[in-house]
């Protein structure tokens, strides 16, 4: 186990060392420089280069940016008011963080409701509504879902604060709009699980031992069902903070989604780097959770060497 | 001795079957069952079928639909601006008089386009990628292998969104986008089941029979890996339409006058509150697609593959 | 500024918040990690809701206004600060030596009185007695002479320092590093005399100062703050007619009325709480469910609205126009310019696709409520200089054109990717195919990635626009001179350049407009280098129990010092 850990946190560790990477060319390759302004006359502007380095081989640059992330400094907003990156992002993280779990604890716990009737009730009439419902999530983009709930939950019907983050009421639209996808995703991956499980030898022993229907679906079913779902799961949180880059503008929350999306328009170079690689570190951390849970849930796994 | 317990075996009992090539066929059994039995299963599941029907249904609306709606998607006329539903303009007018019938689905042609595109591209990797890795195993593989656990590390909505800002907006650079993190899945899935099926016991035992490894490949491999590359096509396509809409929707889609259903959605986003039969049309268009595909995807995988899960 | 676009999102003002960016390089000092400031995130948990979010309504007759702001309010540093946001909180909270009244016309504010030279060169300030910052130290001469340093020096200077820079004594050389800070003009020879030495004899100087590049600061207090200073609302001094008392970049200022200023007779407005909105509509929507009292509307639901009792439509300083890249072969032929300039109806695009909220461009480059001579605005001073829309001649033209290019040419337009410039971009393909027979490709670029592509002269015509820095024609005529920074369509024309550089060192008001009225007519009229499509004009939403407003058609807009309103009930 050590061992199989051990592999998956360096994979990790490199993984996050090819982002930095790319991300630090990449923002070579987009347009203009920061200091691309016309007003600036040619000599301030090779003052300026000398003094932050700018005019270093491209490999120096890139050593001392790697060199400082590595100890945490994501280098200054230009946008903020010359803020370390790291701090604005650790100041917006808690908000999608909130909302995104919020989002989870809903989705998951309809979504397995949803895939437990699909399977129980296999190629019946529920099975069909449980199914177009989940794939109703996965359809309706949150985009067009989020405004509609805004506009007619909002105010239409004035049930829910329409925007911004000041109380728990705020976060509930945001996280259902959020959710729908999540709801999608499990309910799909719960029913096949299920599905699955009920064909299984032990089942039939439960039931011909004479555990009622109820015992069999909740003691055996949905517990064995349970695990894989688990493992779905951390994926699915990124895909959360990432997902909310349109929700959290439309409800004006000031999370990190939106900040990426904010930092891409006004061109904030260090921003978007620090964004990028802190999303990369969100997803790979995750990843790494789903893997040793995969391990310590399947031997198999860790001898194998990887899940497929 | 032991004929001494066989005595009454003898010789002349015994016939050469005789091995010809036909009698090899039905060990391995005809392909065309395969997707015989395949279309048996699709055809029981009406919820797959009904997916099926209306993705043709949108598919041939997509290519009649503008040749029979009498305007051009690009033709403005201000003086029928934000027009309503009408026997001249069925699903009335855009902001520019421009046919909104015939908009819809030249957008739906594009956001297909990219999708097929897309989705194909990816499978062409992915199963060059996936092949070649499971075949050849050992150190090609481990390497394949962690090239792809770091793509997988990326995400891709990030990657996406930087690819789209660095290069030229446009239909072939949503494209690439999208396939620039799509194909490892497929890559995944293929080697996933290329080493099962390496070792997989009708596949010995075909072997053992004498079939050839191109015979193998012919009627073993390719039939496996084209069923989930098929599944994946289906989960891939809505995917991709909905990245695109997505891209269209947070301002890096593709370029005017050209419109996808995505770019329509955005568009038609504005007029929410007024004339929001500009985002009910494009809108539901791109949510029956996502849900027929998703639908015939489900369908697809039942019918071909009842094992595979996820 | 250069002006953007409208788009759904955070628009034109993330824009000028980028140009800045590039300078605001400069202050990147060695600050690591240490002190790393929440941006006022710090201890609210994770909901953002203080005492004044929301509907604050009632509050003991108190009046409150509840305003949004569609982008966020990255700088309130205002020696650096240059984007819309930060300004419109600045011009609230802080005041220079003037204000711009509601008729844009300065008048006195910090200082009381001033003295202008004959030669219009120098400026002496007498500053008002008893006005003080809100730790109840007197405002100095010396606040403002240390501010308007910081604001010129490359050390700590934003991308603004030009408009304070180009005009001081001593301020290019000191801006370029060559300079020192002793050979500025700035004097203050005591705490309430500042005595400022300017280049030229500068007519609009008095309204420069009301901006907020000029407004002081008290060294003290920003060296004792250090990297904290102006990144919460307690590290800022405030000497205008609010005070700020919660402030987050990402979300919201919140304003109180300021009990030490020294007009607050005058401030009606109590309370005004200000949150950050980047999406138009979520805007509308707040605004229908009385969340917020003040919404913005674009293109069609101008329209929509067009009855209601609360739009108001309020002017800008502000030309979108296409430009015609000088050194593209296609465009270098002044028949095809002639062609495109006369080939589209800019009436007709006013009144469907921006729903009458804008003005044409059918008169001048400079936009019509600009100040002119005397009391006639410069439109009024100067007529018109644009070419009619006249599809007929256009096609001579263009045909005329074609046969000395020898072939037909492709035209490309350059256009942003913000809804609004889409659109733009598509009625003007279509005209143009329509009305010259010509076949128009229309690429879009992210804003950034546009800026790039004009500043380069990688373009054949572009849709572009420029927003006011000041009251005055120069601001959009200087952009065009052959060494200008911003002189995209790389239009060089000795005439001009002597029109304007007279225009600069006149000291009569009436002949430096005469020789801006011919410079303009050069431009656009002999030479037709650009061709003026609109002015926009904003359309508002305003809650009836506000009973008068004030928005700037430049630089900070929401002057509240100036609103009127009952309290809600």
């Amino acid at each position: 186990m050590l061992r199989y850990t051990a592999r998956r946190l360096v994979i990790a560790v490199f993984t996050l060392f090819i982002i930095a990477t790319v991300t630090f060319f990449i923002m070579q390759l987009l347009p203009g420089t920061p200091f691309n302004d016309e007003k600036l006359s040619d000599e301030a502007k090779a003052q300026l280069e000398a003094k932050y380095g700018l005019d270093d081989p491209l490999v120096v640059q890139y050593a001392r940016y790697m060199a400082n992330m590595a100890q945490g400094d994501f280098g200054n907003s230009f946008y903020y008011n010359n803020t370390p990156v790291l701090g604005i992002l650790l100041g917006r993280f808690p908000v999608s963080a909130f909302l995104g779990f919020q989002a989870m604890v809903v989705g998951v716990f309809v979504g397995m409701a949803l895939g437990i009737v699909g399977a129980l009730k296999h190629n019946t009439f529920w099975d069909s509504t449980a199914t177009v419902v989940a794939v109703l999530g996965i359809s309706i983009p949150s985009f067009v879902l989020g405004p509609l709930m805004q506009y007619w939950v909002g105010v239409k019907l004035g049930w829910l604060p329409i925007a911004f983050f000041d109380s728990w009421k705020h976060s509930i639209m945001p996280s259902i709009a959020l959710s729908v996808f999540v709801i999608a995703i499990i309910a799909r991956f719960m029913r096949t699980e299920m599905l699955e499980v009920l064909a299984q030898d032990y089942i039939t022993l439960a039931k011909a031992k004479g555990l009622s229907a109820l015992g069999v679906v909740l003691r055996h079913a949905v517990r064995n069902s349970l695990i894989p779902v688990i493992t779905v799961i951390f994926p699915l949180v990124v895909g959360l903070v990432t997902g909310s880059l349109v929700i959290e503008q439309i409800f004006a929350i000031p999370g990190i989604g939106e900040l990426f999306v904010t930092s891409i328009v006004v061109s904030d170079y260090f921003m978007i780097m620090g964004t990028t690689v802190f999303f990369a570190v969100l997803f790979v951390v995750a990843l790494l959770i789903q893997d040793i849970a995969y391990g310590i849930i399947d031997p198999r796994i860790r001898v194998s060497g990887g899940k497929e | 001795m032991e004929t001494g317990r066989r005595a009454t075996l003898t010789p002349e009992m015994f016939e050469p079957v005789g091995m010809d090539a036909q009698e090899g066929e039905r060990i391995a059994g005809p392909p065309s069952n395969f997707w015989r039995d395949a279309w048996r299963r699709l055809k029981r599941n009406k919820v797959a079928l009904f997916g099926l029907v209306s993705i043709v249904f949108v598919i041939a609306a997509a290519y009649v639909g503008p040749l029979i709606s009498g305007y051009g998607p690009y033709a403005q006329d201000l003086s029928v601006r934000l027009q309503g539903s009408s026997s001249e303009h069925w699903f009335g007018t855009d902001s520019f008089g421009r046919d909104l019938f015939t908009r819809v689905w030249q957008g739906t042609q594009i956001s297909l386009y990219i999708a097929f595109l897309a989705a194909f591209i990816d499978i062409a990797i992915g199963i060059g990628y996936g092949a070649i890795s499971a075949y050849y195993g050992g150190w090609i593989d481990s390497v394949m292998q962690r090239i792809i656990e770091i793509l997988v590390g990326i995400p891709n909505l990030v990657v996406v969104i930087l690819v789209m800002i660095i290069l030229q907006p446009g239909i072939l650079t949503i494209t690439f986008a999208l396939v620039i993190t799509g194909w490892v899945g497929m890559a995944r899935l293929v080697r996933g089941q290329v080493m099962q099926l390496k070792e997989e016991e009708f596949f010995l035992a075909a072997r053992s029979l004498g079939a050839g490894t191109g015979r193998l490949i012919w009627k073993h491999l390719i039939p496996n890996i084209v069923a989930i590359a098929i599944i994946n096509l289906m989960f891939t396509i809505p995917n991709a339409i909905f990245f695109e809409a997505f891209l269209s929707f947070i301002g890096l889609g593709i370029t005017v006058p050209q419109a996808s259903l995505g770019s329509l959605v955005s568009d038609g986003y504005k007029f929410l509150q007024g004339d929001s039969y500009l985002l009910w049309f494009p809108a539901g268009v791109l949510c029956l697609l996502m849900i027929s595909f998703n639908l015939l995807a489900d369908g697809l995988r039942d019918a071909l593959d009842p094992r595979m899960k996820k | 500024m250069q002006e953007k676009n409208e788009v759904h999102p955070s628009a034109e003002r993330a824009f000028r918040a980028m140009r800045i960016s590039r300078r605001r390089f400069l202050q990147i000092g060695g600050a690591g990690l240490a002190g790393a400031t929440l941006l006022g995130a710090t201890g609210c948990g994770v909901f953002g809701g203080g005492q004044g979010g929301g509907n604050g309504g009632g509050g003991g007759g108190k009046k409150v206004f509840n305003m949004y702001e569609g982008a966020d309010i990255p700088d309130l540093n205002s020696t650096t600060t240059t984007d819309a946001a930060s300004f419109s909180v600045l011009v609230n909270c802080m005041e220079g030596l003037y204000r711009l009244d509601e008729n844009e016309e300065p008048v006195p504010a910090m200082a009381s009185d001033v003295k202008v030279s004959d030669d219009k060169l120098t400026y002496t300030f007498t500053l008002r007695d008893g006005v003080k910052w809100s730790n109840g130290d007197p405002v100095t001469s010396e606040d403002f002479k240390y501010a308007w340093t910081r604001a010129i020096d490359p050390e700590t200077a934003g991308q603004y320092a030009f408009i304070i820079s180009d005009f001081i004594q001593g301020g290019p050389e000191f801006a370029s590093g060559d300079g020192s800070a002793d050979d500025l003009g700035i004097e203050a020879p005591d705490d309430k005399t500042l005595k400022a030495t300017l280049i030229y004899p500068t007519p609009f100087f008095l309204g420069l100062t009301a901006f907020a590049t000029y407004f002081p600061q008290q060294k003290k207090f920003v060296e004792d703050q250090g990297k904290d200073f102006a990144q919460g609302a307690d590290t800022l001094l405030y000497n205008g007619p609010y005070k700020i008392t919660e402030f987050d970049a990402a979300s919201k200022v919140t304003f109180e009325k300021n009990d030490g200023y020294w007009d607050k007779g005058n401030v009606d407005l109590d309370t005004i709480n200000v949150r950050v909105v980047k999406d138009l509509k979520t805007v509308l929507n707040l605004y229908e469910g009385d969340q917020i009292d003040f919404a913005r509307l674009e293109g069609e639901d101008v329209e929509r609205f067009k009855d209601s009792p609360d739009l108001e439509q309020v002017i800008e300083f502000t030309t979108f126009y296409l430009q015609f890249n000088q050194e593209n072969e296609v465009m270098a032929n002044k028949n095809i310019r002639e062609a495109i300039a006369r080939g589209y109806d800019k009436e007709s695009y006013v009144n469907t696709l921006l729903a009458g909220g804008s003005v044409p461009g059918t008169n001048g480059l400079v936009p019509p409520e600009v100040a002119g001579p005397g009391d006639q605005t410069f439109r009024e001073f100067s007529g018109d200089v644009v070419p009619d829309f006249d599809p007929k001649a256009a096609k001579e033209f263009y045909q005329k054109g074609v046969e000395e290019l020898g072939q037909e040419p492709t035209l490309e337009l350059l256009s942003q990717d913000s809804s609004v410039a889409r659109e733009e971009s598509q009625f003007l393909q279509s005209q143009l195919q329509e009305n010259l027979g010509a076949k128009v490709n229309i690429v879009t670029k992210p804003f950034d990635a546009f800026l790039d592509a004009t500043e380069k002269g990688n373009y054949q015509m572009s849709a572009s626009g420029w927003g006011a820095d000041y009251n005055d024609p120069s601001t959009f005529l200087d952009l065009f001179v052959s060494d200008g920074a911003f002189n995209d369509p790389a239009f060089s024309n000795d005439q001009y350049d002597k029109l304007m550089a007279d225009a600069k060192t006149e000291a009569d008001p009436k002949k430096r407009m005469e020789f801006m009225k011919e410079a303009e007519k050069i431009l656009l009229q002999d030479e037709v280098v650009l061709s003026p499509n609109y002015h926009r004009k904003k359309s508002v939403l305003i809650k009836p129990f506000v009973k008068k407003t004030v928005i700037h058609p430049f630089g900070a807009e929401f002057d509240y010092k100036y609103w009127k309103a009952d309290a809600k009930s």
